[in-house]
């Protein structure tokens, strides 16, 4: 597995990305510190989230006998989840979210 | 009282939307979690749609937490409250928070 740094693993580093991004979540929030254990506890939350989600729609699509996942599939994964898709839309178009741009895709710098 | 139901806008078109929204987690690591729960999106707009369910579902936590955490600042004699207004995430204000998602959290013993 190919990765940024030669020590760390793929995982490694999505975990560390993922800490940032949820660090940004909360500062979104309102919160200024945090303590480590609850910053992993919710690293892990979302982890088991997505990883839920993926298995959740992956299934959806192949019972619709389909190899790839569409979005009605990840929609209805969501429902299943007991997250609410018109929450979702308003949620996307209420704030201008702060954006984390992971350093292999950071724009280049003017001379 | 549940609000109303209306049609709003259909799906579709909220997908298309996403093509130019960025989300807080980066596709590449939300696709290498989806991934590893055999989800292979060709799809970015897929991807970013997993990414803001997701990102909406810690917002959601974090400002349950924010609200504990305000309430217990508040319920504070005057004297007692430290001088740095900032506020903190403890595990203190998250696991009840995470209570009414249905997660139980235990403070691990022993774990700095």
């Amino acid at each position: 597995m190919a990765s940024a740094s030669e020590h760390l693993t793929t995982e490694a580093v999505c975990r560390r990305a993922m800490k940032v991004a949820v660090s940004l979540m909360c500062t979104e929030a309102g919160f200024a510190l945090a303590e480590d254990a609850a910053l992993e506890t919710l690293i892990e939350m979302v982890i088991s989230f997505l990883t839920e989600l993926g298995r959740s729609s992956r299934a959806l699509s192949e019972l619709s006998c389909r190899t790839e996942v569409m979005p009605g599939d990840v929609a209805l994964a969501l429902i299943e989840m007991g997250q609410r898709i018109d929450e979702l839309v308003s949620y996307a178009k209420s704030t201008k979210h702060n954006v984390f741009i992971p350093p292999g895709h950071a724009p280049q710098q003017p001379p | 009282e549940a609000p109303p139901r209306t049609a709003g806008t259909p799906l579709s078109d909220f997908v298309m939307q996403l093509e130019d929204h960025t989300p807080t987690i980066p596709d590449s690591v939300t696709a290498y979690y989806l991934n590893r729960a055999g989800f292979e999106a060709t799809d970015p707009r897929v991807t970013r749609l997993a990414a803001l369910a997701a990102q909406k579902f810690v917002s959601d936590i974090a400002n349950d937490a924010l609200q504990n955490c305000k309430m217990k600042a508040s319920g504070q004699s005057v004297k007692k409250q430290p001088k740095d207004k900032r506020l903190t995430l403890t595990m203190d204000d998250l696991a009840p928070a995470l209570a009414e998602y249905g997660i139980n959290v235990k403070k691990p013993q022993y774990f700095t």
